[in-house]
C-alpha cells in the first residue's frame, strides 16, 4: 500500500445516498465506493435500485462481505477506497477478518426505541454500543463521522 | 383521488405543502416525509404505510438519494415516483389530478415542473 492509498469503512444504515455519493464522493474524494452489503448483493430488486448510485466517474460496486474480504487486501488498495456497511456487525465482522481498513467510522445508524442518542443522525443499542467495543478491541479507534469535513464525535466506550 | 406524497430531507416536504396551501387552500390528500432518522429499511416501510393500498404519486427531491431510492423499493403499478420536485410540479398536481389519467398527469407534471425553471440576469 503506497502512503497516499487509503480504504475507509463507514456505517451507514441509509447506504448509498447523498451524503455517501455527494459528500465522500466528491468532498472527500473517493476514487471508489462500494456497499458490501450481503442483503443488498443477494437481492436483483434492490441491485438495480443502488448499482446506478454510484457515479460512473468514480466507479466501485455492491458485494457481499466474503466478496469484499476477497477483494482486498494491503497491496491490492489503490487510492482512496470508501466500503459502506450497514450496520456495526458487519463491521466487526469484516475486521474480525483482517480487512485492511485504514480507518473506520459512524456515518448515520437510525433511531429507535431504546437507543442512545449520540449525534443527530447516530442513535446505537445496547448491542450495537457492544459490537463497538469489540471494534476497539481489535486496535481500531471508531468515531462518528458524517462528512469529510466535519468534525469527528468521540463514542465514548468507557 | 391519485393520492401525493412528498418525501424529502429536511423540512423541506412539509414546508412545500405548507406553502402550497397558501396557493391553495388546504389540499387534499397530499401528505409529507422527512427522511431524517430513518435507516433505508425503516424509510420504506415509512413509505409504504403512507401510499399503501393507493394510487399514488411519490415527489422527492433528489435522484438517487435516499427518498427516492427507497420510494422506488417500494412501488406498485398503480403508483410512481417523480424527483425534482418543486413547487410548480405541485401546484399542477393539486389542479389537475382530477382530470387526467395518472400516465399523462405524471408526464405532464415532469413537464411543468421542468418549465418552472427559468432564467432571469440582468446583462452586464
Amino acid at each position: 500500500m503506497r502512503k497516499n492509498d487509503q480504504l475507509i469503512v463507514r456505517v451507514d444504515d441509509r447506504l448509498l445516498h447523498g451524503q455517501v455519493v455527494v459528500g465522500w464522493g466528491a468532498g472527500w474524494p473517493a476514487s471508489e465506493i462500494w456497499l458490501a452489503c450481503d442483503r443488498v448483493a443477494r437481492d436483483e430488486d434492490e441491485l438495480l435500485l443502488y448499482k446506478p448510485l454510484i457515479p460512473e466517474h468514480i466507479g466501485g460496486g455492491i458485494v457481499t462481505l466474503e466478496e469484499a474480504l476477497s477483494r482486498w487486501n494491503e497491496d491490492s488498495i489503490k487510492g482512496k477506497v470508501l466500503v459502506v456497511v450497514e450496520n456495526c456487525e458487519d463491521l466487526h465482522y469484516l475486521l474480525q477478518n483482517k480487512f485492511p481498513a485504514s480507518s473506520v467510522h459512524v456515518g448515520a445508524s437510525s433511531a429507535g426505541a431504546g437507543k442512545t442518542t449520540f449525534t443527530p443522525s447516530v442513535h446505537l443499542s445496547e448491542s450495537e454500543f457492544e459490537t463497538i467495543k469489540k471494534i476497539a478491541e481489535l486496535g481500531f479507534e471508531i468515531r462518528i463521522h458524517e462528512l469529510p469535513n466535519t468534525k469527528p464525535v468521540v463514542i465514548p466506550i468507557d | 383521488m391519485i393520492r401525493g406524497l412528498v418525501v424529502t430531507h429536511g423540512d423541506i416536504a412539509e414546508s412545500l405543502v405548507v406553502s402550497l396551501s397558501h396557493f391553495l387552500g388546504e389540499v387534499e390528500e397530499l401528505f409529507f416525509l422527512s427522511s431524517d432518522g430513518y435507516s433505508a429499511k425503516e424509510l420504506s416501510e415509512k413509505i409504504e404505510s403512507l401510499v399503501s393500498n393507493h394510487n399514488a404519486i411519490i415527489f422527492t427531491d433528489l435522484p438517487g438519494a435516499a427518498p427516492t431510492t427507497r420510494a422506488r423499493s417500494i412501488l406498485k403499478t398503480n403508483q410512481c415516483v417523480i424527483s425534482g420536485v418543486n413547487m410548480g410540479m405541485l401546484i399542477s398536481f393539486a389542479m389537475k389530478r382530477n382530470t387526467l389519467s395518472q400516465d399523462e398527469l405524471v408526464e405532464l407534471l415532469v413537464n411543468d415542473a421542468k418549465r418552472s425553471v427559468e432564467m432571469f440576469c440582468l446583462n452586464s
